[in-house]
C-alpha cells in the first residue's frame, strides 16, 4: 500500500515537472519580443491610472494593489511581412491553447477575432488575456496582471471607474496608438 | 464497486466533452461569425457580486451557472454554410440520443431544434439549433449548441439576449411546454 502511494506521488511529481518544462508560457514569449522592432509595446503599472485627487477607500486601495499592471504587445501588419506575421500568430496561438489559459470568450466574425483567457483560478485570477486579431492590421495581446485578483472585487473596482476615480483615458489612448482598440477593449470592458 | 464506478464515468467523460467538438472546425473558418462561451466564463460570472437581491438577476445567474459551453457559428457563404449543414446532419445522425424537438418553417428560414434528454422534462443537457434561409434580407445559416443543465423555460430568455436569430422560436416552445 505504502509503495503505491509513493508510486502515486513520484509519478504525480514527474508529470508536474513534465510539463513545467516544455512548456513556453506567454510570458517568455513575450520577454523574447521584448527588443524585437516589430512589435510594438506598452506597460503600464496600474497606479499611473488613479486619478491625483481620488478618494479611495481602503477596500478599493487593496483591490487595487491586486491588479499590478496591463501590458500590451502589439503586431501591426504592414503588407510585406504577412509571413512571419503568420507565424508569430501561431506562436501566440499555440501558447494560448495550453490548458493553463482558461478560455473565457471567443469571438470571431470574418478576418478578425478575440478571445478572452484568464489564468489561476476562478476567484483568484493571476492574469486576465485578450488575444486580438484583424487580417488588416495585425494582432495584439492585452494582459491585465495582478495577483489573485478576485472578481467579485472587480466589479466593485468597475464602479469606480464610474465615480472617475480611475482615470481609463489613459488607456483609450493606447488603443488608438494600436488603431484596432475599440472592439477589443470593449471585450475587455 | 464504487472505484468501478467512478473509473466508468471517468471514461465517459471525455466521450460526452467531446460531443460538441463537431462544429469545432468553424472556428477558425473563415466567413464565419462565432461566438463561444466556456464554463470558466459562466463560473466566473457567478462569482461576481452583482446585486442578487433581484429575482430576476437570480433567475438569469441560476441559468447561466448550469451550463457548460454556448457556441454560435453564423455563415453567409454558401460553401462554408453546405458544410455546416452536412455537419449538422451527420452529428444528429450519428448521435441516437438526439432527438428533433421542433421544427419551424416560417418566414423563408428553417429553423430546427434538437435536444439531448436531460433530468426531465423540462431540463435537457444539449440543445442544438440549426437555422437555414433567409435572415435580415440574406442567405445565412446558424448553428447554436447549448450544453449543460439547460432549463427549457428559461433558455430563450438568454439566446434572446445574446441576439441569436431564432430565439423567438424558442420562446414558443416554452408556451407549448406550459
Amino acid at each position: 500500500m505504502t509503495f503505491t502511494k509513493y508510486l502515486l506521488a513520484l509519478t504525480l511529481a514527474s508529470l508536474a515537472l513534465f510539463s513545467c518544462d516544455n512548456s513556453e508560457s506567454l510570458q517568455q514569449y513575450l520577454v523574447d519580443k521584448q527588443d524585437d522592432d516589430k512589435f510594438l509595446k506598452v506597460d503600464l503599472a496600474t497606479s499611473l491610472l488613479q486619478n491625483e485627487n481620488s478618494d479611495f477607500t481602503q477596500e478599493e486601495k487593496d483591490i487595487l494593489a491586486t491588479v499590478k499592471k496591463i501590458n500590451v504587445v502589439a503586431y501591426p501588419l504592414k503588407g510585406e511581412n504577412t509571413t512571419d506575421y503568420e507565424t508569430e500568430k501561431d506562436k501566440v496561438k499555440s501558447i494560448l491553447a495550453k490548458d493553463k489559459y482558461k478560455t473565457l470568450l471567443k469571438m470571431g466574425s470574418n478576418n478578425r477575432g478575440a478571445t478572452l483567457k484568464y489564468t489561476g483560478e476562478e476567484d483568484a485570477i493571476d492574469e486576465l488575456i485578450v488575444f486580438a486579431s484583424d487580417e488588416e492590421r495585425g494582432f495584439a495581446v492585452f494582459r491585465l496582471l495582478g495577483e489573485k485578483m478576485r472578481p467579485d472585487q472587480m466589479m466593485k473596482l468597475m464602479k469606480s471607474i464610474d465615480k472617475g476615480d480611475i482615470n481609463i483615458n489613459q488607456l483609450s489612448g493606447l488603443g488608438d496608438i494600436l488603431g484596432m482598440g475599440s472592439d477589443s477593449t470593449a471585450v475587455k470592458q | 464497486m464504487k472505484k468501478s464506478l467512478i473509473l466508468i464515468a471517468l471514461l465517459a467523460v471525455p466521450f460526452f466533452a467531446s460531443a460538441q467538438k463537431a462544429f469545432d472546425i468553424f472556428e477558425d473558418e473563415k466567413d464565419v461569425t462565432s461566438f463561444v462561451a466556456t464554463k470558466n466564463m459562466f463560473k466566473l460570472l457567478s462569482k461576481m457580486d452583482f446585486d442578487s437581491n433581484d429575482p430576476e438577476v437570480k433567475e438569469y445567474l441560476d441559468l447561466i451557472n448550469n451550463l457548460d459551453n454556448i457556441k454560435i457559428f453564423t455563415t453567409e457563404n454558401i460553401s462554408v454554410a453546405s458544410k455546416m449543414n452536412d455537419a449538422v446532419s451527420k452529428y444528429v445522425s450519428g448521435n441516437s440520443n438526439l432527438s428533433e424537438l421542433m421544427r419551424v418553417k416560417d418566414d423563408g428560414k428553417n429553423i430546427k431544434f434538437y435536444s439531448k434528454e436531460g433530468k426531465n422534462s423540462n431540463h435537457v443537457s444539449e440543445l442544438l439549433m440549426h437555422l437555414t434561409g433567409n435572415l435580415d434580407g440574406k442567405e445565412r445559416t446558424v448553428i447554436m449548441s447549448i450544453t449543460g443543465d439547460i432549463d427549457l423555460k428559461k433558455v430563450s430568455k438568454l439566446t434572446k439576449d445574446l441576439n441569436v436569430p431564432g430565439s423567438d422560436a424558442l420562446k414558443n416552445l416554452d408556451k407549448k411546454k406550459q
